[in-house]
């Protein structure tokens, strides 16, 4: 990750942001779950096709389940349950 | 219980839990069973870890008073069902730190418990409820454990949110007791003797 040019966390160690400009793209893994998002999606899609070539995974979409929480993401915020 | 009557909190505040010795022994299998199948849930419902294992302190001899409180749980989920976090865009993001703490709340060993909670702009973001490590003897020094700990944890959030590079150099911590609070403030007074 950090030869992509994505920086570690300092206290959380497996939180890793990569910044270009006005854009910021964290990503979060927890043991074999990754979730990630960005305010520039050609961002997104850069990381996807990193993570694509390099491991043998699959896209699961946008975000509805995380450790065991209901993520409901709406336009004026998210609602998580 | 599937169709029992909801209620919005999972705990009493008004009564503690004790041994309740002389209390109606009920059966030790089905309190366990309902124990560990509340346990399981607190991996995805989180707001109850601490009830469940406040009834869980009590699962040898467990007597009606646990049981009823186990039960009051069960309406609590009940009534949360479709309740859940709101984290709404475009809110300014101000972190505040809230500690509160009881005195000697837990009856058996007479140790304290503090809360505390983080909120960033208008959304809840970590909450604590735990029963400290050690004995305090006054009130101002249980709240002072439990601002200790907020702080704590203050100061891991601070850094997590300097990492996603939002830099905040004043966070206020609320704490409900003066005399807690200026201990804080003059820490070459603080225990003294």
């Amino acid at each position: 990750m950090t030869s992509q040019g994505y920086d570690r966390g300092t206290s959380d160690k497996t939180l890793f942001i990569k910044r270009k400009e006005e854009d910021i793209i964290p990503v979060q893994v927890y043991v074999d779950d990754i979730i990630f998002g960005s305010t520039n999606e050609e961002m997104c899609e850069t990381f996807e096709e990193i993570m694509k070539s390099e491991f043998e995974m699959s896209m699961m979409d946008e975000l509805n389940h995380f450790l065991g929480f209901q993520v409901k993401q709406l336009k004026d915020g998210i609602f998580l349950n | 219980m599937d169709k029992c009557k909801s209620i919005s909190t999972p705990f009493s505040t008004s009564y503690h839990l004790d041994h309740d010795v002389a209390g109606n022994p009920v059966d030790e299998t089905k309190y366990k069973g309902l124990i560990g199948s509340l346990l399981y849930l607190t991996a995805s419902i989180p707001d109850i870890m601490f009830v469940v294992c406040m009834c869980a302190r009590f699962q040898s001899a467990p007597k009606e008073s646990h049981f009823n409180a186990a039960k009051r749980i069960l309406k609590y989920l009940q009534g949360t069902k479709d309740v859940g976090l709101w984290y709404p865009g475009n809110v300014s993001l101000s972190l505040t730190g809230y500690s509160d703490s009881d005195v000697a709340g837990y009856k058996i060993d007479r140790k304290s418990t503090s809360g505390t909670s983080h909120l960033l702009g208008s959304s809840l973001i970590s909450w604590q409820c735990k029963k400290q490590s050690c004995v305090a003897l006054f009130i101002a020094e249980a709240e002072y454990i439990a601002t200790g700990s907020c702080c704590a944890q203050t100061l891991w959030l601070r850094q997590q949110l300097n990492d996603f590079g939002i830099l905040l150099n004043k966070i206020p911590i609320l704490c409900d007791n003066t005399s807690a609070i200026s201990l804080t403030k003059k820490s070459h007074y603080a225990f003294k003797k």
